[in-house]
């Protein structure tokens, strides 16, 4: 099988009495064996509408949604065995049960046999840092630790497709580091994983592709390696330059690098420059030395952060709207 | 073989919980006992005239028939709300078997789990009592189990509005109440009316059947095969009806993308 989760042309469009908000226009994502999806996007962006609709537990006006070959909703029975999922705003597992208690009941509901749950239960348990908290009520534990319980229950049944919605959402950095080798070495067992992520240097050191999503449109889909190279080559570049510099020199590199910003703390100087404004980079750094200031430090790299940025912009009346509409939604009137 | 293995999860999981919160376990049996004991001292002060079955007889059915009306037609709607308001809902609708069996699988646990807990409370209170009772325990267990099946039908219907409304104990009260004010009200007379009305309204057959069975002499009633007919098609109805109606709501939920909101 070449493609695992195959999300195509899915529109969705929420409709109130109110109004109609459109959630997913024409959204397009296929997930492939041992390859791990990060989907991003502000807050409303249609992110989590996705993940839902490849659940199966949100119906899209138009548009395929494939799990392994299977549609989640006019073949449940085929498609759900082969899909594991963690949602963003939900426990996910029952808080009164311990993990290995959740483990247990979520397997025989998937329909795994009792022999292949007490077999998968203490290498998942381990995997995922839990051995010891296993027994303790859920609710006793931290939010890490129940997050982590939670990807331990969408993978008991050994799906196929990992879906998961801001997994990291809220953890410190070790829970965090945890869910990431877990999905990674989850991905090297030839796994297909999308995950939904607001933590960009989480998504840039877990995932193998990149998919950004505003207003329900995906704006760019690429490989990670790829995508951030191709924003390499406009970025800016810092310098961090030794000392204060005087004005005449910032006056004569101002002229020669169109659009140079220049800030200092009394101790040191740092310029900022983008190649798309005119001379090459390269050139600051000797200018900077003919006129007798050393080099401290330089940054060029090209990170996931910035090349969201360029893409999705400023988007805080986005989010704001989308929270409106998603107060709006929780009431069932 | 999986809905067993589903019913089997979910009596281990009540079990669990019960095992987790000890108080409110003993809290409800100590409850229904109670409950029950002022359905019998009421029915013992204040017997319908005309009716020869004894205070314990009246009281058993009734007090069967209000517990099984208050599981079946609520639990459902009950653990919708309960499950959307945790955040374990959407978790739990990402099993295969579909949410209409899996709801099934879970009132089949209720009711079996009631069952247990209704027996041991008969059973302390009739060695309390010493009162010997005779029933005969098939056609019984027909009786109540048909008329379950059309209650669960009710049940799936609450769930139905709880899935789109999202907060509707008070309707599931009301209806509650309303099944045992049917119940009281027609249950006890055989005029035509009330044959009609049996045949159409739920639980009021049901009812009947099993005052007869328990009355004095416990004989099988000569209109058996009829009326258990009559019983049959009434919770076959309610049931279809009802599963109808959840299916409906939660393909309407999904298309509105509420199913996880409370």
């Amino acid at each position: 099988m070449t493609v695992l989760l195959e999300v195509s042309s899915l529109r969705k469009v929420y409709r109130s009495r109110a109004r109609m908000t459109p959630a997913l226009d024409g959204v397009s994502v296929e997930v492939r064996p041992g390859e791990i999806v990060g989907l991003l996007g502000p807050n409303g962006a249609g992110k989590t509408t996705l993940v839902k609709c490849a659940c199966g537990l949100i119906l899209p006006d138009s548009g395929r949604v494939q799990v392994a070959g299977y549609d989640p909703v006019t073949e449940r029975s085929t498609a759900l065995p082969q899909l594991g999922a963690v949602l963003e705003g939900n426990r996910n597992i029952y808080w009164q049960l311990s993990p290995r208690q959740n483990l247990w009941y979520f397997g025989r509901l998937r329909g795994v046999p009792d022999a292949t749950i007490a077999q998968r239960t203490q290498p998942l348990l381990a995997s995922l840092g839990l051995s010891e908290h296993a027994d303790q009520p859920a609710r006793t534990l931290s939010r890490g630790t129940q997050q982590r319980a939670s990807v331990a229950v969408a993978l008991i049944h050994d799906p196929s497709v990992l879906l998961l919605d801001e997994p990291t959402l809220g953890l410190d950095v070790s829970s965090t580091e945890a869910i990431v080798r877990q999905l990674r070495r989850l991905a090297g067992e030839g796994k297909g994983i999308l995950v939904t992520t607001h933590q960009l240097e989480v998504a840039e050191g877990l995932c193998d592709r990149i998919a950004i999503i505003r207003q329900g449109r995906i704006l760019l889909n690429e490989p990670t390696p790829q995508l951030l190279r191709r924003f390499e080559a406009d970025r800016a570049t810092v310098v961090c330059a030794a000392g204060v510099l005087r004005a005449e020199d910032i006056t004569r590199l101002s002229s020669a690098y169109p659009g140079l910003r220049v800030k200092t703390n009394g101790n040191d100087t740092w310029l900022r420059y983008s190649a798309r404004d005119g001379a090459a980079p390269e050139s600051l750094f000797v200018d900077l030395w003919r006129a007798g200031y050393a080099i401290r430090s330089f940054d060029r790299s090209a990170s996931l952060r910035e090349v969201y940025l360029q893409v999705v912009g400023d988007t805080a009346g986005e989010s704001e709207r989308a929270d409106n509409h998603a107060l709006a939604q929780d009431d069932p009137r | 073989m999986h809905l067993l293995r589903m019913i089997r999860a979910e009596l281990v999981k009540g079990l669990q919980v019960s095992v987790r919160y000890p108080i409110e376990f003993i809290a409800s049996m100590v409850g229904l006992g109670v409950i029950y004991l002022a359905v019998y001292w009421t029915n013992r002060a204040l017997i319908t005239p005309g009716l020869t079955a004894s205070p314990l007889v009246w009281s058993l059915v009734g007090f069967l028939m209000w517990y099984y009306v208050a599981i079946v037609v609520g639990s459902l709607s009950t653990s919708l709300q309960n499950e959307a308001t945790e955040g374990t809902l959407e978790q739990l609708l990402l099993t295969s078997a579909g949410p209409a069996r899996l709801l099934f699988a879970r009132l089949v646990a209720i009711v079996l789990r009631g069952s247990l807990e209704v027996l041991l409370i008969f059973g302390g209170l009739i060695l309390l009592t010493r009162v010997h009772l005779v029933c005969r325990a098939v056609p019984s267990l027909m009786v109540m189990g048909l008329s379950m099946i059309g209650l669960a039908g009710l049940g799936f219907a609450l769930a139905a509005l709880t899935l789109l409304y999202k907060r509707v104990s008070g309707l599931v009260g009301l209806f509650t109440l309303g099944m045992l004010v049917m119940m009281g009200v027609l249950g006890g007379r055989q005029d035509t009316l009330v044959q009609v009305l049996a045949a159409v309204l739920p639980l009021v057959q049901g009812s009947r059947l099993m005052q007869q069975l328990f009355s004095s002499g416990m004989p099988v009633p000569a209109a058996w095969v009829p009326q258990m007919l009559t019983l049959t098609l009434n919770s076959a109805g309610y049931l279809i009806a009802g599963l109808v109606l959840f299916s409906f709501a939660d393909r309407r939920a999904r298309q509105r993308g509420i199913i996880g909101q409370f």
